[in-house]
């Protein structure tokens, strides 16, 4: 009577552990492709968050993912941006592109890493934190990419030593009508 | 190609200092999109997505709760081990 109640729980808790561990793995592959290990994540939860340097532009950064691809030790950046209201499969904002360009920047700087990536990924979440239906955009290293990031990085140093109050940087409503700071702003376009 | 070299002409290998702050990759794309946007936001710091990656953060680090049941698992065996011998050794 024991031995069957013992081996009954013993069996429940096998069935609980093979579960957990299909969802777990079944969660795992969403971000993490296989032949791929995670370099560094700054998404909580028990990641790794490491700060990145680039000594020559004085750039320092935390990638959301940081991906390596095993056997060839190819450096994928990748960045969770929330997907906005009406979504297209395979759209990017500039802003994230730049981003994902800085990390790129940063990659190929760090003395960890000193590696360049070939491209990054950008991946659209919902609320949720699940990828949205075409949210994972794959973005190349381009040199025009690196020198409109580099462009910003200077502008933002210049910004960073004025001190003083910016004004508007852009002539484009929908930025102003999609931005978080809008009801503090004396700038926004109507 | 003399703009790349005007871009290239910040590049030199140094510390931050005063007059040379190191510039955060997060501040990179907020400029990008505003500046001003950008200069309020470090008046009042905003933090709107971080549930979403905190979620995506949850599901990278699925392996830890599971890690806890897989050693109940073999922790609940081998109780049942030993209560097995104990039940077929006793008198």
């Amino acid at each position: 009577m024991i031995l069957a109640l013992v081996i009954t729980l013993g069996v429940m808790v096998a069935l609980l552990a093979t579960c957990a561990l299909a969802r777990g793995r079944r969660q795992l592959r969403e971000h993490v492709p296989p032949r791929y290990r995670v370099l560094a994540s700054d998404l909580g939860h028990g990641g790794r968050p490491v700060t990145l340097r680039d000594d020559e532009w004085g750039l320092t950064g935390r990638i959301d993912l940081l991906l390596e691809r095993r056997g060839t030790r190819e450096v994928v950046p990748v960045e969770y941006k929330t997907a906005w209201k009406g979504y297209e499969p395979g759209t990017v904002r500039r802003t994230h592109r730049l981003q994902l360009g800085a990390y790129f920047l940063i990659c190929e700087g760090d003395s960890r890493i000193k590696r360049t990536p070939a491209t990054g990924l950008l991946r659209y979440i919902d609320e949720a934190g699940h990828l949205v239906s075409g949210g994972e955009v794959r973005i190349a290293n381009t040199a025009r990419l690196r020198a409109e990031v580099v462009e910003a990085v200077q502008a933002v140093r210049r910004a960073l030593v004025a001190d003083h109050e910016i004004h508007r940087t852009h002539n484009t409503a929908y930025n102003c009508r999609h931005c978080s700071v809008r009801g503090q702003c004396v700038e926004a376009l109507r | 190609m003399n703009a790349w070299r005007e871009l290239e002409r910040g590049r030199g290998s140094q510390a931050p200092r005063p007059d040379r702050p190191d510039v955060r990759v997060s501040d990179v794309a907020s400029y990008a999109f505003c500046g001003r946007a950008w200069w309020l936001q470090r008046q009042e710091r905003l933090d709107a997505g971080a549930w979403a990656h905190a979620r995506v953060g949850a599901a990278l680090d699925a392996w830890a709760p599971l890690r806890v049941l897989i050693w109940t698992a073999i922790g609940g065996a081998g109780v049942m081990v030993v209560v097995c011998v104990w039940l077929l050794t006793r008198r």
